[in-house]
């Protein structure tokens, strides 16, 4: 069956297309290696995602290395495909991934990871690394969920850890290489590939349990397999890739844009926030360097709105010489300057100027927490007055939307935390009736965002519990009894979802099982409403002997083996300890700018770096 | 501020292959950052969005091919044809092609009906569909059509100019000139999904290809 013919059939066939303006194309003949780059989800989606299009450049720069895309087909789609036996192809040559040396799968949230399964299923790929031989692909992971990938373990070949800018070049010459010697073998070639800085072969460890359940040790099988495996990063971003081309999409995504990133890593330590640590050091690019790329991207893809991509734009150290300049020619070329990710104690007038040349909808503001003191706690370093000037500058300037995101199960939390939540919506909205200049007539909405807590690996709160579901929902429902105007808005995330993703964060090797009986069971598209469903997520549990409160509401104690101990991400243990204590004395830590904390990641290095050991031994 | 010497360009362009999935708007995205990276130097609307000043000639269902597409690109004074021909070819997709670009007189209200050609698969029923076809709209064709106001019948025939069949390559092959003009678009699908009716059965695969439009006189649109 002719892909064409199953596209008639199926809604937005842009999808699947191919064909956009910026593909890459390479003679299949004087290549040596393919990869099959996958992102687990839609195609409008995928096609948004940085990390892929920096990464598809960096393959591809490589003259014998053909790197493809490939999207998670909808399911209409999908029952095409299978109807008519058409297995999984990649975008650009329309080729069966299950031919290809390499297929790859950036894996950016948990709920994703049923789809992986999907995938690896329609392209015919055995699921389990086990099962694979040495003409099957070799099935390499990467992103920000890999920093505990023992859940996906099974289905892995290969994860690598970090940055992989320098690190998949490195493994494509090692495959290249040992494929032309003839010394290739799956088992010879992953056993190199766990020789190399920042892959983890997963098959290569053993682990080993304690009848409760928790982990025992981690081993790895033969002396020369590294026991720590350390992530990678770009020391020097300015010198790192970046894409000079984009792949044009036909049809709508979500981020339709150019994105510029700026900078990697965070000053701030928040001390539930996972990017906040995994990305550290901070290191930034020179706005030379930036506004350079920016005009190249702009003259190859024709988009006309940049976007300043990064944790937290705001706090980029060179944000007013970098927009001067772009704002010179963005201008007058009709291109718009989104800064998305701005925080509140930053969010000054100028600022305001500078976005308000160029189209923009409401604010919004992050105060993650509704009291001074749980926001102490879990140090997101933001006062009220703060956010009250930042508001009343937006407000002056003629926005009457404010939103503003807050987490509810917090450790530490307690009613009153959120009650202040309410409370200072309800400033915010008196706010707006005391500033001058604010819009005459109209009257302000402030939205009310909360999501759960949901502990993650690698932050000062990885030992800590979520919330029980009745905990949260009486939370969520004290929230919503204590709204009181109606100029105030409140959404709140499904409590179901976040500790599905709990578990799925939190979980040991033993999840796989889990993950494969949600395939058997047909589970796809978890990050989707429409398909998420909670209580056949608990079937799927109980069928498969795994307690969703053993990983997600239970207080891990600070001695017990963590499932993702063999990963090593420059920051340390012990500094996620002091901080974990510092939360429980709502005692703050300053940014890596004011003071160094000493979390330990200036051990990997890094240029313009903000960390000031790094800053030190650079003089 | 639209310069008084602005001049309209009008751009004859291929839709074909898997373009026929790509819808109007997304075409339009399309043209729109193709027209950016060849920099062809485009009026745009006042207002706090100013967009490019780009019409497209017909509507065209997505599904359908077309070899004879047309959008007018509103340009700065001094932006020649031939120039726009070679970049903006050099900066869209590879199977999207430009046919022609040139300063013309004509007005897309000038276009009054649209010539198609189908080819259609009814199995080992598709020579019967092709005489059925070469009868059936000569007289009354009453469809289920879809309008704002809701779906009723509607005899479809005034809308017809022109219908011939055959029987080639072991295809139904229907040439067809249908109305064209805003008021009055009939949509090639119509002739499809009546023959399929009329005959009881469906087709398994269905190609249709716009080749032409033409002014009131008949004339090849230009």
């Amino acid at each position: 069956m002719n892909i064409d013919n199953l596209l008639a059939k199926v809604s937005k066939p842009g999808r699947y297309t191919g064909g956009e303006y910026g593909q890459i194309i390479k003679d299949k003949k004087k290549i040596k290696m393919r990869f099959a780059f996958c992102f687990p989800d839609s195609y409008e989606i995928g096609m948004s995602n940085l990390g892929i299009r920096i990464l598809y450049g960096v393959l591809n720069s490589m003259d014998d290395v053909w790197c493809e895309r490939v999207y998670a087909p909808w399911e209409d789609m999908e029952e095409l495909m299978r109807e008519h036996n058409v297995p999984l192809w990649a975008h650009e040559s329309g080729d069966p991934i299950r031919d290809f040396d390499f297929v790859g799968f950036t894996l950016q949230y948990e709920m994703c990871y049923t789809n992986v399964l999907n995938m690896l299923d329609l392209g015919g790929i055995p699921l389990e690394s086990k099962d694979r031989g040495d003409s099957d692909p070799i099935v390499i992971g990467g992103g920000p969920c890999t920093y505990n990938s023992e859940p996906v373990a099974d289905f892995f070949d290969v994860i690598s850890l970090g940055e992989g800018e320098e690190a998949l070049p490195e493994i494509s010459r090692l495959y290249i290489s040992m494929k032309e010697s003839g010394a290739y073998t799956r088992e010879k070639f992953l056993r190199e590939a766990s020789h190399l800085d920042g892959f983890y072969v997963p098959s290569l460890y053993d682990i080993e349990y304690n009848e409760d359940n928790t982990v025992k040790a981690i081993t790895p099988k033969y002396p020369d397999v590294p026991a720590k495996i350390r992530k990678r990063i770009i020391k020097d971003l300015d010198k790192g890739f970046f894409p000079k081309k984009l792949v044009m999409p036909y049809i709508e995504t979500v981020q339709d844009r150019i994105m510029l990133e700026v900078y990697r890593g965070c000053i701030r330590g928040c001390r539930f926030c996972q990017a906040g640590m995994v990305y550290r050091p901070v290191r930034e690019k020179s706005p030379e360097v930036l506004n350079e790329c920016a005009k190249t991207l702009f003259k190859n893809t024709g988009y006309d709105e940049i976007s300043l991509s990064s944790l937290s734009i705001s706090d980029y150290s060179c944000l007013d010489t970098l927009t001067d300049s772009l704002l010179e020619w963005t201008d007058p070329n009709m291109v718009s300057l989104s800064l998305p990710s701005l925080r509140a104690d930053s969010f000054t007038e100028e600022l305001m100027a500078k976005i308000s040349t160029v189209r923009t909808g409401g604010l919004t503001f992050a105060p993650e927490a509704g009291t001074q003191r749980l926001r102490d706690a879990i140090n997101k370093n933001l006062d009220e007055e703060d956010l009250m000037k930042a508001c009343s500058v937006a407000f002056a300037a003629g926005k009457t939307q404010v939103k503003l995101y807050f987490m509810i199960g917090h450790p530490t939390e307690t009613y009153e935390d959120i009650a202040g939540i309410n409370t200072l919506a309800e400033k915010v909205v008196d706010l707006y009736y005391k500033t001058p200049g604010r819009p005459k007539g109209k009257s302000p909405k402030v939205t009310i965002s909360c999501a759960c807590f949901i502990p993650k690996p690698f932050t000062a709160f990885q030992w800590e519990k979520q919330d029980d579901m009745e905990t949260l929902a009486d939370k969520q429902k004290f929230l919503l009894s204590n709204l009181r105007d109606r100029k105030i808005k409140l959404n709140y995330h499904d409590a179901k979802v976040s500790r599905v993703e709990a578990v799925l964060a939190r979980g040991s090797r033993r999840l796989c099982a889990s993950l494969l009986e949600a395939h058997r069971r047909g589970m796809k598209f978890d990050s989707w409403d429409e398909y998420f469903d909670y209580d056949k997520w608990l079937e799927v549990f109980s069928a498969t002997g795994v307690d969703p409160a053993f990983y997600a509401n239970r207080a891990i104690p600070k001695d017990e083996v963590l499932p993702w101990d063999m990963i090593d991400i420059g920051v340390t243990k012990s500094f996620l300890l002091r901080e974990n204590e510092k939360a429980y004395r709502s005692e703050t830590t300053p940014n890596c700018r004011e003071k160094c904390a000493g979390c330990g990641a200036d051990s990997l290095g890094g240029e313009r770096a903000w960390c000031p050991r790094l800053q030190k031994r650079s003089e | 501020m639209v310069s008084q010497t602005s001049k309209t360009l009008r751009v004859k362009f291929e839709k074909t292959g898997k373009l026929k999935y790509i819808s109007h708007l997304d075409l339009l995205r399309t043209m729109q950052t193709a027209l950016r990276r060849a920099r062809v130097d485009m009026e745009y609307s006042e207002g706090f969005n100013p967009h490019m000043k780009i019409t497209f000639a017909l509507p065209l269902s997505v599904g359908i091919e077309s070899v004879c597409e047309f959008m007018d690109l509103k340009v700065k004074p001094g932006v020649r044809p031939n120039e726009v021909m070679r970049d903006l070819g050099a900066n869209l997709p590879s199977e999207m092609k430009i046919l022609d670009v040139y300063e013309s007189e004509a007005k897309f209200t000038d276009i009054k009906y649209a010539s198609y050609r189908t080819f259609l698969d009814f199995g080992d029923r598709t020579e019967e569909a092709a005489r059925l076809a070469n009868e059936m709209f000569k007289g009354a064709v009453t469809v289920l059509k879809k309008t704002k106001s809701g779906e009723k019948d509607v005899d479809i025939s005034p809308m017809i100019k022109s219908v011939s069949a055959s029987f080639e390559y072991g295809m139904c092959v229907i040439e067809s000139t249908l109305c064209a003009d805003s008021a009055n678009y009939l949509n090639p699908y119509y002739l499809d999904a009546a023959l399929s009716e009329r005959l009881g059965c469906e087709f398994a695969a269905r190609r249709t290809v716009r080749i032409g439009a033409q002014t009131g006189d008949g004339k090849a649109f230009r």
